[in-house]
């Protein structure tokens, strides 16, 4: 099962211009759009509603159309990363200055475009360039493996940043997500 | 007689239930706890190992008596066991703050050699120490704990309150254990209100700890799984008097030379600063290097 935990923060910005979308029909599906990116700022509304009709009704359809399908309503200056994450396999497919992060085994590595078969206990990240401007890699690792749950993680994670920014700089969007082997939690 | 037969069925049928129960928990607990042995010994692999080289200062700066104390396990046994380094910071200002810190050294080596494998385990004997503490104290003290086990290129650690743990990497430092302390429930609580930050350090007294050792039943922060770590890597164990005279983002630039080098930088640098209020300022320096011990 997936565990996972969302943030989205406007902080200092006038508004909110990220955009993380989620659909749980049998897996995890998830968007996040960089809207904030000094590329795409304020733009997007139109992108951002098309993308949500494709992952709203993403349920059944195969990872690589959903991309492409996402692909053909971005803009080509467009910041953002699509995820399905399942028990038995992680598809990603992200563009611009959104990525992931896998942590297994100790260790923490870039999240690769395409498909893994992920392991219980795996974690993963994915966030915009201004979520993990002020973290480091092994913060990150750090701040998951003492982390019961993917909220905690997201929380650590958090304080982290607010030492620095006090959250008060821009937008921060990110997703955490722990593959259990027990039940799902948010 | 034939009136006490249906009691004593009960009896038995009841007591075969218990028993089943019984065994079936210890069957699940140890299959769990077997399964997670078998994911970290198979995590680790076989490979080169790193070996390590120790080096450590313990100052009284400025106060009137050192309440920091530590715990170095003995470095002969680092193939078999690996090393423990531990730290504990007594909390200014409470009446016992010197005896506590010593007290929870003191038990964290009667706890080694510590299983590596068995973290759950280790950071609920650091609960029972604590536990044990509050008994003995009744909050009239406490202390912060810092500790790491490093065996086999991979680092567990444990931590309650606000003592350091930094891990040095590509000339890049990290505090790695979270800080158990006010100001991180109030950014908790004001991020779930979509708000910026800046109340959170308003008060000074918001880096009052939430969790320390003589508290009752304290969250142990510990490491689920262990850390990969690598060919120069540096980690310090250290009581906040070091990252309060020297930030923390800067201490790459006293990791030179040999663990014996680092330290007598940072220690020097410390005294250099010669600030009024300096704080007790103890570490453990740790540099791993390629090569076998």
């Amino acid at each position: 099962m997936i565990e996972y935990f969302p943030l989205m923060h406007k902080g200092g910005a006038e508004e909110y211009f990220d955009s993380l979308i989620l659909n749980f029909s049998g897996n995890l599906t998830a968007f996040l759009y960089y809207g904030s990116s000094e590329r795409n700022v304020s733009s997007g509304t139109r992108e951002k509603k098309a993308a949500a009709d494709i992952i709203n009704n993403c349920k059944d359809i195969p990872f690589e159309e959903v991309s492409k399908s996402i692909a053909s309503v971005m803009n080509d200056s467009s910041e953002y990363m699509v995820i399905r994450i399942s028990d038995s396999k992680v598809e990603s497919d992200c563009r611009g200055k959104v990525n992931g992060y896998l942590l297994k085994k100790g260790e923490i590595k870039r999240l690769p475009n395409g498909m893994i078969r992920p392991d219980v206990d795996d974690r993963i990240v994915v966030g915009t360039a201004a979520f993990y401007k002020k973290l480091s890699l092994p913060a990150i690792l750090a701040d998951s493996m003492v982390s019961i749950s993917a909220e905690e993680w997201m929380d650590n994670m958090i304080c982290r940043i607010s030492e620095k920014t006090m959250l008060a700089e821009g937008n921060l969007t990110a997703l955490t997500l722990m593959v259990r082997a027990e039940d799902i939690r948010v | 007689m034939e009136e006490l037969m249906p009691r004593f069925i009960i009896l038995a049928l009841f007591l075969l239930l218990v028993s089943m129960s019984t065994f079936s928990f210890f069957v699940i607990y140890y299959l769990r706890h077997i399964k997670a042995i078998h994911r970290s010994k198979k995590a680790m692999g076989k490979e080169e190992l790193l070996s390590i080289d120790v080096a450590y200062f313990c100052e009284v700066g400025k106060r009137p008596r050192q309440e920091d104390a530590y715990f170095i396990s003995p470095l002969e046994e680092f193939g078999k066991n690996g090393v423990v380094v531990a730290i504990s910071d007594g909390m200014g200002g409470l009446k016992y703050g010197d005896e506590i810190s010593n007290e929870t050294v003191k038990q964290i080596e009667r706890l080694c050699p510590l299983s590596f494998f068995g973290a759950e385990k280790t950071s609920d004997d650091i609960r029972k120490i604590s536990n044990r503490i509050y008994e003995q104290y009744r909050l009239e003290g406490g202390a912060t704990l810092a500790m790491v086990h490093i065996y086999n290129n991979y680092m567990n650690f444990y931590s309650v309150g606000d003592s350091d743990i930094i891990l040095v990497r590509n000339g890049q430092a990290t505090i790695l254990n979270p800080r158990q302390n006010y100001v991180s429930v109030l950014i908790k609580k004001l991020i779930r209100g979509n708000k910026t930050t800046h109340d959170a350090y308003a008060n000074n007294k918001s880096r009052a700890l939430v969790e320390f050792i003589g508290n009752q039943n304290p969250r142990v922060l510990y490491t689920t799984a262990p850390i990969r770590l690598y060919d120069s890597d540096t980690v310090i164990v250290s009581s906040d008097g070091l990252t309060d005279a020297i930030p923390w983002n800067s201490i790459p630039k006293y990791i030179f030379g040999n663990a014996k080098n680092i330290a007598l930088n940072l220690k020097n640098t410390v005294k250099s600063r010669s600030y009024p209020k300096q704080d007790n300022y103890t570490s453990v320096i740790i540099s791993l290097k390629r090569g076998l011990l």
